[in-house]
């Protein structure tokens, strides 16, 4: 039994190793590009650049393709639709109204607080693994640590969704597009699904602790 | 309601010490102590019926009820 295990913690240790690089080199161009730009922006302070992440539904309802893009290797047009946007734009002319911005500067708290827990959690999920290839998932200490990546994912998850909200909010103070409307989007459903799944999973182990004190104390 | 094990009380009437004892029917010092100091979460049959034998007693000599609401009143 230990030694399945200790393949299946062997395993994912080397998918979740892969995935962190995998992310960082794909987002590493990304980052640098952006960091420049906004670099340059930073110059010229009678401009107030917003950054929104907004998701976005045609006018008339979904699957009607009101885009029209080419196909450039047969030249044949074809219909379209966008259902997410991330847009930067001045927006000096019109400013945001207090709320928004109260509401901004709590979103860029919330932002440092997701910041740490996913700096935090690769330790807890190692930590975890190494209990599991020395045979000790059966103690407090590891189930603990599994309830704290439950309670990450699923505040990773409302965060996220308020994220979303407040770019949401403020696209609707400050942009208009003619085809589309914005829509705050709840089905992403999966860190939260996770999250809760984790939660489970170390409510069970906590009885499992349980049976085995009480089998340890059976004399 | 609390189950108390008396095994120190018979274990001084057949002048038995607990390693002695615990050589005897198969059970390690350690898991005996916790019987006797009443850790112990649940006793098998088989432990209960070596004990009984060696020590020549009733299960009911190993083992009280007590119960914590009288003894309170």
């Amino acid at each position: 039994m230990n030694k399945r295990i200790k393949i299946f913690c062997l395993i994912l240790s080397i998918i979740y190793v892969s995935v962190v690089i995998y992310s960082i080199f794909d987002v590493a161009d990304s980052f640098i590009a952006g960091y420049k730009q906004g670099q340059e922006e930073a110059k010229d302070s009678s401009k107030n650049i917003q950054t929104l992440h907004l998701k976005l539904k045609p006018i008339e309802g979904g699957y009607v393709y009101p885009e029209k893009v080419v196909n450039t290797l047969t030249g044949q047009e074809m219909k379209a639709e966008i259902g997410e946007y991330k847009i930067k734009f001045d927006n000096s002319e019109n400013p945001l109204p207090v709320h928004l911005k109260v509401f901004r500067g709590i979103i860029i708290f919330l932002a440092v607080v997701i910041l740490a827990g996913l700096i935090y959690l690769p330790f807890l999920f190692f930590s975890i693994i190494k209990s599991g290839t020395k045979g000790k998932m059966l103690e407090h200490k590891t189930i603990r640590k599994i309830q704290q990546i439950g309670y990450l994912l699923i505040i990773y998850y409302i965060i996220n969704v308020v994220i979303c909200l407040s770019d949401f909010m403020i696209a609707k103070h400050a942009v208009a597009l003619e085809k589309y409307r914005f829509i705050i989007d709840f089905s992403d459903f999966g860190f939260l699904f996770l999250g809760l799944v984790t939660l489970l999973l170390a409510e069970i182990l906590k009885v499992s602790v349980q049976l085995k004190e009480e089998q340890d104390l059976t004399i | 309601m609390s189950i108390i094990v008396n095994l120190d009380v018979m274990m001084a009437k057949r002048k038995i010490s607990l390693n002695e004892l615990s050589e005897r029917i198969d059970i390690t010092p350690a898991n005996l102590s916790i019987l006797k100091t009443g850790k112990a979460k649940a006793i098998r049959f088989s432990t209960l019926e070596a004990i009984c034998k060696e020590l020549d007693c009733q299960p009911g000599d190993i083992l009280e009820f007590v119960d914590d609401n009288i003894s309170h009143k």
